[in-house]
């Protein structure tokens, strides 16, 4: 497998004010990975997507989307966000929405046939073909999260960032959605957040773990992983800060303020 | 009807019946935006900033005998410079938008109002322009509002798919590498060029509520974007030809009549909306 670098962090730190969120990151994510962000919330998780995305900016350190500032790699990157804003009236069909994954494309006029045509296929890629016709608004959760996978797909990103994806969907759903993220990860490099561990352990490649510092395994190098009875990830791995229990604090000391 | 007599008879009833038109056609397209962007704060702003250009333009004709420079053109002089004020002053949360537009909305009546205190002669009454004079459309008025029409059709026929992405989500636009600016000052400048169309059938007061209430009715029951902008234009159509006619019969004043027949619609639309619902909630349930 071909090993370029999709994503390259290099000392980088975060704050929000005062507060430092991420702390000394490094991590290099090479083509065709698939890889799963957990950790406790707060930890950095999304902070680090939107870092990667150009929607934040480093404080100290570097990051290169391949080997671009991130604003300059944004084209070439599927987003799929937790939780968007819209009207929940928005008047479009679910092709409409899907199509927006194109929209840099032509500076004037509509979508060409070759636009439609590949939206479709996203659409049907998820499995929501046969809905290209209806109101989104009217969709359900579930759906609406499809459709939106299916518009950062028609983009034909190189690198396909999800936030939380399966937070709308249910046990069954989650898990399709998953075997297909699988499926497109042969031609896609994934790095996702979420929460629910026993789902993705069977998809991805590897877990980066992230509680402000980060802390990559490969999934064979993670022992066992366990649902602990409130729901949360607990992963049996003494190395990694997420896991072992101690506050970050205690381990680390910010020095940029 | 003494309306149909009159307007065949009368080339300002002609006027009126066109002007209504293209005011129409604007306002179902770029009302079919605001609502779906929910901005229509901004119309208010807008629209009473007319007043200033008005002023301005009545007090170059009248001291200075600028005959040419009509309140339309100062009309859209005022709409074009305070949409570019309220697009750059809050680009990024650099000034509070809720000042921006308190400011302009606010600052527009005051020149306004200066402007005509200045003007030589007699002092004007405001009523017409606060309040309406779609009776009085001149054939130059028509033609420049023939002009912000075509501008408006064009631009939203080129950029339409941007328009669309910024009103669902501006961050999905951004992240698709287009400029969330530029895309979002060109869509103020066609509110500000429709809010002027429209101030010349209602008047700058009443304009808020026609530009919202035909897209918001249509948005009740139309599932995509050109569908909103088809049913708010025939609404628009609807509501001012009916409160033209009604008030015309009656001898009412035809904005108010016009936002009167709107409001009443709008809320009729909405309630069998809510009870169809219910209904097929019950229905489901059964």
């Amino acid at each position: 497998m071909d090993t370029s670098s999709i994503i390259s962090i290099s000392h980088l730190c975060f704050s929000y004010d005062a507060r430092e969120i991420l702390h000394e990151i490094n991590l290099e994510i090479t083509e065709g990975m698939f890889a799963a962000m957990v950790g406790p919330n707060g930890g950095g998780k999304t902070t680090l997507l939107k870092l990667i995305l150009g929607l934040l900016t480093p404080k100290h350190g570097t990051i290169k989307v391949f080997g671009h500032e991130p604003q300059a790699a944004r084209k070439r990157i599927g987003y799929v966000p937790q939780a968007i804003l819209y009207d929940p009236n928005f008047p479009a069909s679910a092709l409409d929405i899907v199509l927006m994954g194109r929209v840099e494309r032509h500076l004037f006029g509509g979508y060409r046939k070759n636009d439609r045509d590949i939206a479709m296929q996203r659409l049907h890629d998820v499995g929501m073909e046969d809905f290209a016709r209806n109101s989104f608004a009217e969709l359900s959760g579930g759906q609406r999260q499809r459709v939106l996978i299916a518009q950062a797909l028609a983009s034909e990103p190189q690198l396909l960032l999800l936030d939380e994806p399966a937070a709308n969907l249910d046990q069954a759903n989650a898990k399709t959605l998953f075997d297909l993220l699988g499926e497109l990860n042969h031609h896609v490099t994934i790095l996702l957040v979420s929460h629910n561990l026993s789902l993705v352990s069977n998809v991805v490649s590897h877990i980066i773990c992230v509680n402000q510092t980060v802390d990559m395994h490969r999934i064979q190098d993670v022992p066992s992983v366990a649902d602990d009875p409130t729901g949360w990830v607990r992963l049996i791995h003494q190395q990694c800060p997420v896991i072992n229990g101690k506050k970050p604090d205690e381990q680390i000391h910010p020095h940029h303020h | 009807m003494i309306f149909i007599q009159d307007f065949i008879e009368f080339d300002y009833l002609k006027r009126t019946v066109l002007a209504i038109l293209l005011a129409s056609a604007a306002c179902g397209v770029i009302g079919s935006y605001v609502v779906a962007r929910r901005q229509s704060y901004l119309i208010g702003a807008v629209s009473h900033s007319l007043l200033g250009g008005i002023g301005l333009a009545r007090y170059l004709q009248i001291a200075h005998g600028l005959t040419w420079f009509s309140t339309i053109i100062g009309a859209m002089i005022a709409a074009v410079l305070s949409a570019v004020a309220i697009s750059t002053l809050t680009l990024k949360n650099r000034m509070r938008q809720d000042t921006v537009l308190s400011a302009i909305w606010t600052l527009g009546v005051a020149v306004g109002i200066s402007f005509i205190a200045i003007t030589p002669g007699y002092s004007e009454d405001l009523t017409s322009y606060l309040f309406g004079s779609i009776l009085l459309v001149s054939a130059e008025d028509l033609a420049v509002m023939a002009v912000m029409t075509v501008i408006i059709a064009i631009t939203v026929i080129l950029f339409r798919n941007r328009f669309l992405a910024l009103c669902f989500n501006e961050e999905t636009l951004y992240l698709r590498g287009v400029s969330t600016t530029a895309v979002s000052f060109t869509l103020h400048l066609l509110v500000a060029l429709t809010v002027v169309l429209l101030a010349q059938v209602v008047g700058i007061v009443l304009v808020l509520v026609l530009l919202v209430i035909p897209a918001a009715t249509a948005a009740h029951f139309a599932k995509r974007m050109a569908m909103v902008m088809l049913w708010g234009g025939i609404f628009c159509l609807f509501f001012c030809y009916g409160g033209l006619i009604v008030s015309y019969e009656a001898d009412w004043p035809v904005g108010a009549t016009i936002v009167e027949l709107a409001v009443a619609t709008y809320l009729v639309i909405a309630c069998a909306v809510a009870v169809r619902r219910r209904l097929i909630r019950s229905h489901d349930e059964d």
